[in-house]
């Protein structure tokens, strides 16, 4: 993507010099805090308390191994991963379906649709948490991970079809006009026509949705319990719960690689999450 | 001719309707029932263990603004909430334009993605890289500045505080949101201002603001909408301590239903918040939706 501003790119005067000075300071600021985790993640239990900033003896890579092994953290990898996929699937086929309802077909109620959809993702979550779990007991998926993937997979819903909508919006019609000419029945459109042409979109939303579901803490601290915890839940449960061998940086290394796997992801997929950001929010 | 075109839309919507029920379905099971459960709930005293409905009428209601802490809570989302909505745009906006208006290719983006990594994280990741940060015996504040500053345990600082991570957290999102709406301006408008002898300011002001004020109304919308229901960084850091200081609506409804067992009063205060919500989803909506489709 090509620079927003033109123009300044020719002149090199003290507003580039303050500019570069401001932006390249802040970026350290905003760093700070990650880097800080890092470093402390590999020092040993006694500097967590007394040295300076950094390791003054050995770096303790092996705190990691231990934080994976003491915290069980494949364990909820392993649920953070199940209930974010199952979420992002749903999620998505829904999201395909309804706009393919409302943006492809001429339905009689698209605007009264498509702005309760649009309203559904303002709703407060703790408007619904209790009901939620009283609901939940009764049907018996409490403390089950169905309890975490339905209502994920409704969190998908607005932004699938929001990004989807002007996608389906430029598509020309015409390609669903032929495709039933030659006798596709409307689900062959959806999935056989129209899902191989919107990949580079619905990998925007894969993206955009699995992070949510990814990060979601609320509901996965109240509708689960640890068998099926999820990652952030389980990082603040370690946060929490004294260590009974004093290894304070073994729990920072839990927190690196609590957030490792979505940075790597996000500097090798930049382009679309920004692209995202970009259409599916605010393209009209 | 046009009573079959309506025949056909009239088909069309009804297989419409069959794509959209498991949808709907899942809606209705997930979230409308739920909010109807609670808005019933609301009008009943209920501690959620017994089988004993008391109807209390608008009592949960009224209690509403007897609550002192809840008082205490309100205050402090309202300001938890107004820095954000007021700062965080106001300098989201100088960052996207200065990030933009980088040359070098590989340094905006480097830019870009510092800035905005911070928000890919969890909330409750957050919290707990900024408790360490904050930590006043052991902190990197704290240790960077020399100084042994309560930062999360002064009932005066902790709102501050916890304001900050916010806007650490979502800052450069806010900003990529404004840098998308800064691309859409046409680049012949700048080269033309250029001509005229336009400031960089000039360009801002004149250029670019015009093209930006739907994606600001954006970002303060969600802005607004998110920080009034924010939870996961005050549960994390504080549980609202010390003493109620970093208390706000969405810990108090959950402590209200969780540990106080008041399950009406907790969906009252929950409807309380929605109304404040609706107020700017209808704002969102206008802003955003409605000018759209006039166009």
């Amino acid at each position: 993507m090509a620079s927003g501003i033109p123009g300044t790119r020719r002149r090199f005067g003290p507003w580039t010099v303050l500019k570069h000075v401001i932006l390249g300071s802040a970026s350290v600021a905003f760093a700070a805090p990650f880097l800080w985790v890092i470093i402390t993640s590999f020092k040993s239990p006694q500097e967590y308390y007394t040295g300076g900033f950094f390791p003054e003896g050995a770096w303790h890579f092996d705190n990691y191994l231990k934080a994976i092994t003491h915290f069980d953290l494949l364990h909820f990898y392993r649920n953070s991963a199940l209930m974010s996929v199952s979420a992002v699937a749903i999620g998505l086929v829904l999201s395909m379906m309804c706009a393919y309802a409302l943006f492809r077909l001429r339905f009689r109620f698209r605007n009264v649709m498509f702005i309760s959809l649009v309203v559904l993702m303002m709703l407060p979550p703790q408007l619904t948490l209790i009901s939620q779990f009283l609901l939940f007991d009764r049907i018996h998926i409490l403390y089950t991970p169905l309890a975490l993937i339905l209502p994920y997979a409704l969190g998908v819903l607005p932004l699938g079809v929001f990004i989807l909508r002007g996608f389906y919006k430029e598509l020309p019609i015409d390609l669903d006009h032929a495709a039933r000419m030659d006798g596709a029945t409307d689900m062959q459109i959806i999935f056989l026509v129209l899902l191989p042409l919107s990949l580079p979109v619905l990998a925007t939303a894969c993206i955009l949705t699995f992070i949510q579901s990814w990060n979601e803490f609320l509901l996965a601290s109240i509708f689960v319990n640890r068998t099926w915890s999820t990652l952030p839940v389980a990082i603040a449960t370690i946060n929490t719960v004294a260590i009974s061998d004093g290894n304070q940086p073994m729990k920072f290394a839990a927190v690196v690689l609590s957030f490792l796997p979505l940075l790597i992801v996000f500097l090798f997929m930049q382009r679309y999450f920004i692209r995202g950001l970009a259409s599916g929010g605010l393209k009209g | 001719m046009k009573k079959k075109a309506s025949v056909g839309m009239a088909a069309e919507t009804r297989t419409g309707w069959v794509f959209l029920s498991p949808a709907v379905l899942l809606i209705l099971l997930i979230t409308i029932v739920p909010a109807l459960y609670s808005l019933w709930m609301s009008f009943y005293a209920w501690d959620g263990l017994t089988a004993e409905w008391r109807f209390v009428g608008l009592a949960n209601y009224q209690q509403l603004f007897k609550d002192r802490i809840l008082g205490q809570a309100i205050g402090n989302t309202a300001l938890f909430t107004t820095i954000n909505v007021v700062f965080k745009p106001a300098a989201a906006l100088a960052l996207a334009y200065a990030i933009e208006s980088v040359s070098a290719n590989w340094l905006r983006i480097t830019y870009r993605t510092v800035f905005f990594s911070t928000s890919l994280i969890s909330a409750a990741i957050a919290a707990m890289i900024w408790s360490f940060v904050y930590d006043p015996n052991i902190g990197f504040l704290n240790k960077l500045l020399g100084t042994s500053i309560l930062w999360l345990g002064d009932k005066n600082l902790v709102l501050v505080s916890i304001a900050t991570v916010g806007i650490w957290q979502f800052l450069g999102q806010n900003a990529l949101i404004l840098a998308a709406g800064l691309q859409s301006v046409p680049r012949e408008l700048y080269d033309a201002a250029e001509m005229d002898g336009a400031t960089v300011w000039d360009k801002f002001r004149f250029v670019a603001m015009p093209h930006l004020s739907g994606f600001i109304a954006i970002v303060v919308v969600i802005n607004i909408i998110n920080n009034l229901k924010a939870y996961d960084l005050f549960k994390v850091m504080t549980d609202g301590g010390p003493r109620h200081a970093s208390e706000v609506v969405a810990t108090r409804i959950v402590k209200v239903a969780f540990e106080r067992g008041e399950l009406g009063y907790s969906a009252a205060i929950s409807y309380a918040l929605l109304l404040v919500t609706l107020v700017l989803v209808v704002l969102y909506l206008y802003l955003t939706e409605f000018r759209k489709e006039d166009r």
